[in-house]
């Protein structure tokens, strides 16, 4: 089902750019989340005898040499959805058991840029606080129209 | 696939849906025999009272979505992302106000549709008709998704068979009863949705170290605690414009308020509003809980049910908490269904049968078009279903939509007059920026620049040469 070193997959676009950096996988998010995949899913849960599965190791770092790695995940799936990352680069790696890691995957999170982000907030602001203001002032207003 | 002390196996998992689906189609054909004319199977005989009046209210808002997308943002957002989902209450709340002035207005109405006729013309109603179809088989569509993925991950049903299932219940006892099933198998659903949310919630409040799970966060997800998290802001307000647009124009609440009676419809949504706020705060919270329980996330669109599972099997409940979460999301999801193919149907019969294409109805005729544009509006949600796209994708990709319509509803209901043209190039130019910016710009963005951009030329059109709006006439001239 995996490869003896399992390594990172994922979608056209993310094969493609993989290639562009040397087998490397690097992938931009904009929320803080990223999905993880490095085997075949369904396969897993098709699988009825769980003991006859691999398990594998899921590991993030602050940067490629992991001196400070956090394990993520222990288990038999091939994916793995991680959220509420913060803005900057970080660093995952999978191995199987106790073999050898995956070659290790830069995930940079660049949230929107501040100015456009304030820029929306405040038409937000407008747009919600006018909606509500004219429903109240047209019902007070018309209240006591037969 | 791993084994869980809640896991259902197949037999139970068919025979919990269809049990239930017995009992709603038996309910369906029971309330069905009230409705005897096109105004009994469309708005319950327009006497619904406080108790069902918020009851369904409240068990239609507590959609597939809330259960499933609630938890989905909280888990991608955090504690922005959860509010951003509560504050969809605030649409219920104030559509309070606009149901007193709707029933003023309108006192014979029928659809949402009808007021769009009245207030902005031919063509006005015929885009509203568009926007508004569109939208609600969206909404169907993402409702069977979540259907399908619920029964796949607690029945172990295949997704093509639970997903169709769920249809084929909500389909039949609609078709039988009207919105008498509707509001009926609603008053049940939400007893079940409260009781069943408010166990699950004290349960994972039990069985969770508050400090521990503070801790995991904020080493491992320090941005789902973060004040300024840029997407989950953006996401609140455009929440919260999705939630007035969409219960502002949608014929699923425009419905229920023909149907209340008169001093009740403003009070049953004030109330289910506030009913509602606390639901998607819970679901998401049990989201938020993902990662200190050590439950890994391959789906997030099914995290919500992946951990409340989890929480039951370590409270020791068994198969009996998987029974629970099941029934439960279950009811979320055919509250909504049955709602909205209620309601899209009427727009298929009263708007486009009767009136674009100028047909007349008796009563008797009108049940035989009723069904057909039920089984239509099923086929077409069903059909789309199969595909099982990404949840939140589907469904904010109408936040512009929807979020268009709001200032023009605004207007139609309070101002004596506008100028229409305007109006409607703002809905135009607003749903298209809406798509715009959900494409281009940020996910979280397209309820937020079509409101806007709506709003800005529906206040123009106040000021430029504005014209009177003409006096209500009788809403539905084909029904005999």
């Amino acid at each position: 089902m995996c490869a003896e070193i399992p390594q990172f997959i994922g979608d056209e676009a993310f094969e493609a750019r993989k290639a562009e950096h040397s087998g490397k996988p690097v992938v931009d998010t904009s929320d803080g989340t990223v999905k993880l995949v490095w085997g075949d899913q369904a396969e897993v849960l098709e699988t009825v005898d769980e003991s006859s599965l691999p398990l594998f190791e899921l590991q993030q770092g602050g940067d490629e040499s992991f001196s400070d790695a956090v394990v993520r995940f222990r288990g038999t799936d091939v994916e793995s959805y991680v959220s509420g990352l913060p803005e900057g680069s970080h660093y995952f790696r999978v191995r199987q058991a106790d073999g050898e890691w995956s070659v290790p995957m830069e995930v940079t999170v660049t949230f929107i840029d501040r100015h456009h982000l304030f820029f929306l907030l405040a038409i937000g602001f407008a747009v919600a606080s006018s909606t509500a203001g004219a429903i109240i002032f047209g019902y007070l207003k018309h209240r006591h129209d037969s | 696939m791993p084994i869980l002390a809640t896991s259902i196996n197949q037999g139970t998992g068919y025979g919990i849906v269809i049990a239930l689906g017995v009992l709603w189609v038996a309910l369906g054909l029971y309330w069905g025999r009230k409705a005897k004319d096109s105004e009994g199977f469309m708005l319950a005989g327009r006497n619904v009272g406080m108790s069902l009046g918020a009851a369904t209210a409240m068990a239609t808002w507590v959609t597939s979505n809330t259960m499933m997308v609630a938890p989905l943002l909280a888990l991608k957002m955090g504690i922005w992302g959860m509010l951003a989902y509560a504050c969809a209450s605030f649409g219920l709340m104030l559509f309070a106000p606009l149901a007193i002035r709707i029933k003023k207005l309108l006192p014979d109405g029928f659809t949402s549709g009808d007021f769009f006729r009245q207030r902005y013309g031919r063509v006005g109603w015929s885009l509203f008709l568009v926007i508004t179809l569109v939208y609600s088989i969206t909404w169907l569509v993402t409702m069977a998704i979540a259907g399908g993925k619920l029964l796949e991950t607690l029945g172990e049903i295949p997704y093509f068979d639970g997903m169709s299932l769920i249809m084929v219940v909500c389909v039949l006892y609609t078709i039988f009863g009207g919105l008498y099933a509707v509001i009926g198998t609603d008053f049940i659903q939400s007893l079940i949705i409260l009781i069943g949310v408010v166990a699950i919630g004290v349960m994972v409040l039990f069985h969770l170290d508050m400090g521990e799970t503070y801790e995991h966060v904020t080493t491992h997800q320090p941005s789902l605690l973060k004040v300024i998290m840029p997407v989950a802001l953006l996401a609140f307000f455009n929440n919260m414009l999705f939630g007035f647009g969409e219960v502002f124009h949608n014929n699923v609440w425009w419905s229920r308020a023909y149907a209340m009676r008169d001093k009740v419809a403003p009070k049953a949504f004030f109330l289910s509003g506030l009913l509602w706020f606390p639901i998607p705060i819970a679901a998401g919270f049990i989201a938020l809980a993902a990662g200190p329980l050590g439950v890994n996330v391959t789906d997030p669109g099914k995290v919500g049910p992946a951990v409340a599972e989890h929480v039951l099997g370590e409270a020791g409940m068994g198969v009996a908490g998987g029974v629970l979460i099941l029934v439960v999301l279950f009811c979320s999801i055919a509250s909504s269904i049955d709602s909205l193919l209620a309601a899209t149907s009427d727009l298929l019969v009263k708007d486009v049968y009767c009136g674009l294409f100028k047909k007349k109805l008796t009563d008797r005729t009108f049940r035989r078009v009723a069904t057909v544009a039920i089984l239509f509006v099923a086929v077409v949600s069903w059909a789309l279903a199969i595909s099982g796209l990404d949840l939140d994708v589907v469904l904010f990709s109408a936040g512009g939509l929807v979020a268009s319509l709001i200032w023009p509803i605004i207007a139609g209901l309070f101002w004596k007059g506008c100028n229409r043209a305007l109006v409607l190039t703002g809905i135009v130019l607003g749903v298209a920026t809406g798509y715009y910016f959900y494409f281009e710009i940020e996910t979280y963005t397209g309820a937020l620049a079509g409101g806007a951009v709506s709003m800005v030329f529906t206040i123009l059109s106040y000021f430029i040469n504005p014209k009177p709006f003409p006096e209500p006439e009788p809403a539905s001239p084909n029904v005999s």
